[in-house]
């Protein structure tokens, strides 16, 4: 799979400076003159939407939970170090607290017994959170599916907004979809902003780690 | 079991002071107090009486002592262990794992497999060495079978496995370091990882289940670039890992705490079966590759590599040492390397004969054999795996009780367990 740096093409377009009505507000700030019209200083104003600048940084500091479940673990802890710098893209610290994450990356096989401890940590962790399934064997139980005691695919428990095929899917191939999820959420698509009640947190599940 | 309580119990002082006071009094140690059931709650089963004397031994409390939970989710990197340790303040009482949290029913779906694709499910079992999971079966299918695989296949099969101790016992100096705090020497190991995967990938197709070995031969032949970009890697293999070597063999810090930590001698090593460089740092020179030597090791000059300090370090040392010795074998394969076919005449669904077969092989981790029964069918009718992970892991309760918590996981990473290997 080849790596899908290019992205969209560039905006080319000439950069137009609004004619902005009553200099004397601006002149009064200490702001000066820009020789090709406007002004600027020290006050420079961007009007933006809040969520724009808020998504912008969501989108470069997306941090995974550290939390490997079988062989894609391996990959995915290859995917941050020297050679395939997953660091690169602001998504390197992986928290080992869920409080402090934003992406589940659900590297492995997931098995019924995990499966509580799992849903807990997705449900420990704070909006706005996001989901990747990785491998196979979360997608939709792999080469695993016939297997008396795996889940078949993670979305059974949790919403998915990436799913990275592959058995286990080379560090390149989490880092494409890393960046797909990084689109995602600039253009806010996918599972995200879904504030749904999940009701009360489920406290009595079998096989669970309080 | 009797280690000693190397520093004084900081909830109750007066206790050891006692006891210390009674032992040069010549008096006997104090009876214990408490010794209520303290249930699961705090650690999250659910509560039910025990099950077993162990189970009473650990989960039963006395004065002062609490539970602690660690994993499955935590920031080691053993996958998902989890251990309930019984502790006095930082002091490790007792140490019970709980398994079963990656178990995916491997064997069953062997026996619902025909014989090649057996080879698909061993995969992922211990998934740091797959080419020893996958080597084992196809030992004992050919000796169901009646059939030999060809001398090149044979070599290609020793060199591939060898590669795979290489990056295996690379990695293991990475999480010992990284379960103690140092975060560098992964760096390292997995640049040396990285350049044996993407070698085996270049042979097999695959990077990390690589689903090479048949029954009766490997899936691919290795061509001439496979060799030059073999050459390319040996060339510069000792660099990444002589540089793991000059931060932790010399380090303060690393050998103030793994020397005389762990220490497991070589009779309770063989009491526990713990077998591969945990039974060898131990003193005990058993590799199955010299005892029982399968494939083409009979042929290769070797010694069995021993240490004498059966503690984390000497743990440490035989790793780096059995790297060193796996690149001098690697070394004398690709020297002696036949030519010739890599798979005999074999059909793509085998029926053998009804009978029984046993294969051992040495893995990282020790001694690593499968079990096979046949009963003509194309499956096989029980097909059994025993893991080394899952017999080095019995040594944690024996050897934690007196030491300090934050030791757990630097004895933990000396055994190499692999989660998917306990589990199965």
């Amino acid at each position: 799979m080849a790596l899908d740096t290019k992205g969209p093409p560039p905006d080319t377009s000439p950069i137009v400076i609004p004619d902005l009505a009553g200099d004397d507000d601006f002149r009064e700030f200490g702001m000066a003159e820009h020789p090709r019209g406007g002004f600027h200083g020290l006050l420079e104003v961007i009007p933006t939407r809040a969520d724009l600048v808020l998504d912008l940084i969501r989108a470069n500091s997306l941090w995974p939970l550290l939390s490997g479940l079988s062989c894609c673990a391996i990959e995915m802890m290859s995917s941050a170090t020297s050679k395939n710098d997953i660091d690169r893209f602001g998504m390197f610290p992986f928290r080992a607290s869920p409080r402090q994450a934003d992406v589940l990356i659900v590297a492995g096989t997931l098995t019924t017994k995990m499966a509580g401890p799992l849903v807990r940590l997705w449900e420990q962790m704070p909006e706005p959170k996001w989901c990747v399934a990785m491998g196979t064997c979360t997608t939709s139980g792999g080469r695993f599916k016939r297997s008396y005691s795996v889940v078949q695919g993670v979305d059974r428990l949790m919403p998915v907004d990436v799913y990275v095929p592959g058995c286990p899917p080379r560090p390149e191939g989490l880092i494409y979809g890393m960046l797909r999820l990084r689109e995602l959420v600039l253009q806010r698509r996918g599972e995200w902003p879904t504030y749904v009640d999940r009701g009360p947190q489920r406290s009595n599940w079998e096989g669970d780690v309080t | 079991m009797t280690s000693e309580v190397r520093i004084p119990d900081p909830l109750h002082p007066e206790r050891t002071e006692e006891a210390r006071l009674r032992a040069a009094a010549g008096l006997a140690p104090a009876p214990s107090t408490g010794g209520e059931y303290a249930g699961f709650e705090s650690v999250g089963l659910p509560d039910r009486p025990p099950q077993t004397e162990r189970e009473r031994e650990v989960y039963t409390l006395d004065e002062g002592e609490m539970l602690v939970n660690i994993g499955p989710q935590h920031p080691s990197t053993h996958g998902v262990m989890r251990l309930v340790a019984k502790v006095r303040g930082e002091v490790v009482v007792d140490i019970d794992p709980v398994l079963g949290y990656l178990h995916r029913g491997i064997e069953k779906l062997c026996e619902n497999a025909t014989y090649t694709t057996v080879m698909t499910y061993v995969d992922p079992m211990d998934y740091l060495s797959s080419m020893h999971n996958e080597h084992a079966p196809a030992i004992a299918f050919e000796k169901l079978y009646g059939v030999k695989a060809p001398r090149r296949a044979e070599y290609i099969r020793a060199l591939v496995v060898e590669l795979n101790r290489v990056f295996s016992h690379g990695l293991m100096m990475g999480f010992q370091a990284l379960d103690m705090g140092g975060l560098t020497p992964i760096l390292y190991a997995f640049i040396n990882r990285d350049e044996v995967v993407d070698l085996l990938a270049s042979i097999s197709g695959q990077r990390m289940l690589f689903n090479f070995f048949r029954v009766g031969g490997v899936n691919f032949d290795a061509n001439d670039e496979f060799f030059s970009r073999l050459g390319t890697w040996r060339a510069g293999v000792l660099k990444t890992i002589e540089m793991n070597e000059r931060i932790l063999t010399d380090n303060e810090i690393f050998r103030g705490r793994t020397i005389g930590m762990g220490v497991l001698s070589g009779s309770e090593a063989m009491a526990l079966g713990v077998t591969g460089p945990s039974l060898r740092a131990s003193g005990v020179p058993f590799d199955v590759r010299k005892a029982h030597p399968y494939s083409i090791y009979s042929e290769l000059e070797f010694e069995v590599i021993t240490h004498t300090g059966g503690d984390v370090y000497a743990r440490y040392l035989q790793r780096v040492a059995e790297i060193k010795q796996s690149i001098h074998l690697i070394d004398q394969i690709v020297d002696k390397m036949p030519h010739g076919p890599v798979q005999a005449q074999v059909p793509g669904i085998i029926r053998p004969k009804p009978g029984r077969a046993y294969a051992a092989v040495e893995s990282p981790r020790g001694l690593y054999s499968v079990y096979a029964i046949s009963d003509g069918g194309p499956n096989p009718y029980r097909f059994r795996m025993r893991d080394p992970s899952f017999v080095s892991l019995q040594a944690m309760p024996k050897l934690m009780p007196g030491r300090l918590i934050a030791d757990t996981m630097a004895v933990m990473a000396s055994f190499d367990p692999v989660m998917g290997g306990v589990d199965k």
